[in-house]
């Protein structure tokens, strides 16, 4: 029970945070972008006899990753410290 | 061939009037012909199995018999609206539209009828479910305990069954459908009370988890359709079920204390659905939608996608030169990218 009403205080929080952008529109990227990386991938595809494009791509999702990582630390680092007590 | 003998269809000792071709099926009427003014619709399904989809045109007149004798064949052509039956059941009815009954055959390209079928109707059935302590409980029970599974579905209330009724059921977890059209076993030695022997709600072969509402619809069908819907409801409370308090006697403290500790950090699991359908909702919204598209569309790229052209190689030169090149590039590339993450850690300023 102490879980619970722990759990839904976090879902709360998260929520109250989140909430204006569900009022928000659903939107997507053009389809212009979208097929433009379809059709970089179809150029790239026939190299894959040399150039190792999964190793590639592996090291892609790796490096995003740990960006999007270091971006949302950075940003709960940030929010932290607006509290009046930290510094 | 086949005769009409008042309200009873029956075959002739031969087939002769099924074409060859299977492009009409006739049907011979005996002289003894019912009574005037009774007619008989003829109807064809197509299906599979059972009625719902995949049926065609077919006619569905009433034509009186009076109209009809031994000597004048009704001709009905079943290839309109169909390129082939290979494979395929297809059913013929027959339904008096006076006295209402109903025959059925079934045929294929290289199986034509051979029986007349009497369609019958269960008129009504009730879903019992027995927990497994075999007790009976009534829907939109909250289940108490850890043995979901082994609650028992029996079907009663069955004044008859044919051959080809069935039952089948549908499986909602929390409104959402999980397993489409689980076939029951039938004792079929049974006339009156259907039991499905042993089938337990595990028999789904399902993971059913706490904390959630199970909805269970049973299906009756007979052999051309669906005809009776029954439904029940029960939830595996995990409060009351999943948490299994023991019976503590008066002065057994830690047993109060080992109580209260699954009193207190016991959690649903469908307390963390909340935050996936939070994420589920915002995935899509301004501006994370278009985060969400590219990384869609990126994840789409591979290295087996069919290319805009071929690089035409050869396979000796393959196995000895470019697979080694393409290993070593491999190495290069992650020996490049380690050095470059530890690079950018001893530069991260926190």
């Amino acid at each position: 029970m102490i879980f619970i009403a722990l759990i839904n205080t976090i879902y709360a929080i998260v929520y109250l945070v989140s909430s204006p952008f569900l009022l928000l529109p659903e939107v997507t990227l053009p389809s212009g972008y979208l097929s433009s990386i379809t059709s970089a991938s179809s150029y790239i595809t026939p190299i894959n006899t040399i150039i190792p494009l999964d190793t590639l791509l592996n090291i892609f999702y790796l490096f995003i990753g740990i960006e999007v990582a270091y971006f949302t630390f950075k940003g709960i680092m940030w929010l932290v410290k607006r509290f009046p007590t930290q510094s | 061939m086949v005769f009409l003998m008042g309200n009873r269809i029956v075959f002739a000792s031969s087939n002769t009037y099924i074409n060859p071709a299977f492009t009409s099926y006739q049907v011979c009427l005996d002289d003894n012909i019912p009574s005037q003014g009774q007619s008989w619709a003829f109807n064809i399904d197509t299906t599979q199995h059972y009625g719902g989809s995949g049926s065609f045109g077919g006619n569905s007149n009433f034509y009186p018999l009076s109209s009809l004798g031994c000597n004048g064949n009704f001709q009905f052509d079943v290839t309109s609206g169909r390129s082939s039956y290979t494979g395929e059941r297809n059913y013929i009815t027959l339904t008096n539209n006076v006295t209402g009954d109903t025959f059925w055959t079934d045929f294929a390209v290289t199986n034509p009828p051979t029986a007349w079928n009497n369609i019958t109707y269960i008129d009504d059935f009730t879903p019992y479910i027995y927990l497994p302590d075999n007790t009976n409980v009534l829907s939109g029970y909250d289940y108490i305990g850890n043995d979901f599974g082994n609650i028992n579905i029996i079907l009663k209330g069955i004044n008859h069954l044919g051959l080809y009724d069935h039952f089948y059921l549908k499986i909602y977890e929390n409104d959402t459908l999980i397993n489409d059209s689980v076939s029951f076993p039938i004792n079929l030695s049974s006339n009156t009370n259907i039991e499905l022997s042993n089938f337990l709600i595990s028999d789904t072969g399902l993971t059913y988890r706490q904390g959630y509402d199970y909805l269970f619809v049973v299906t009756y069908g007979s052999e051309l359709a669906d005809s009776i819907v029954k439904s029940f409801h029960i939830s595996w409370d995990i409060l009351n079920g999943a948490v299994v308090y023991e019976d503590c006697n008066t002065t057994d403290i830690a047993c109060y204390i080992k109580n209260s500790l699954r009193w207190a950090f016991t959690v649903p699991p469908s307390t963390f659905d909340k935050f996936t359908g939070l994420k589920d909702s915002l995935i899509t919204k301004a501006p994370f939608g278009y985060i969400t598209s590219a990384y869609t569309a990126v994840l789409g790229i591979n290295d087996t996608n069919p290319g805009l052209y071929t690089m035409e190689t050869v396979t000796p030169i393959t196995n000895t030169i470019f697979n080694p090149i393409r290993l070593a590039l491999s190495w290069l590339f992650y020996l490049i990218f380690l050095f470059g993450l530890i690079k950018n850690f001893r530069n991260i300023n926190i």
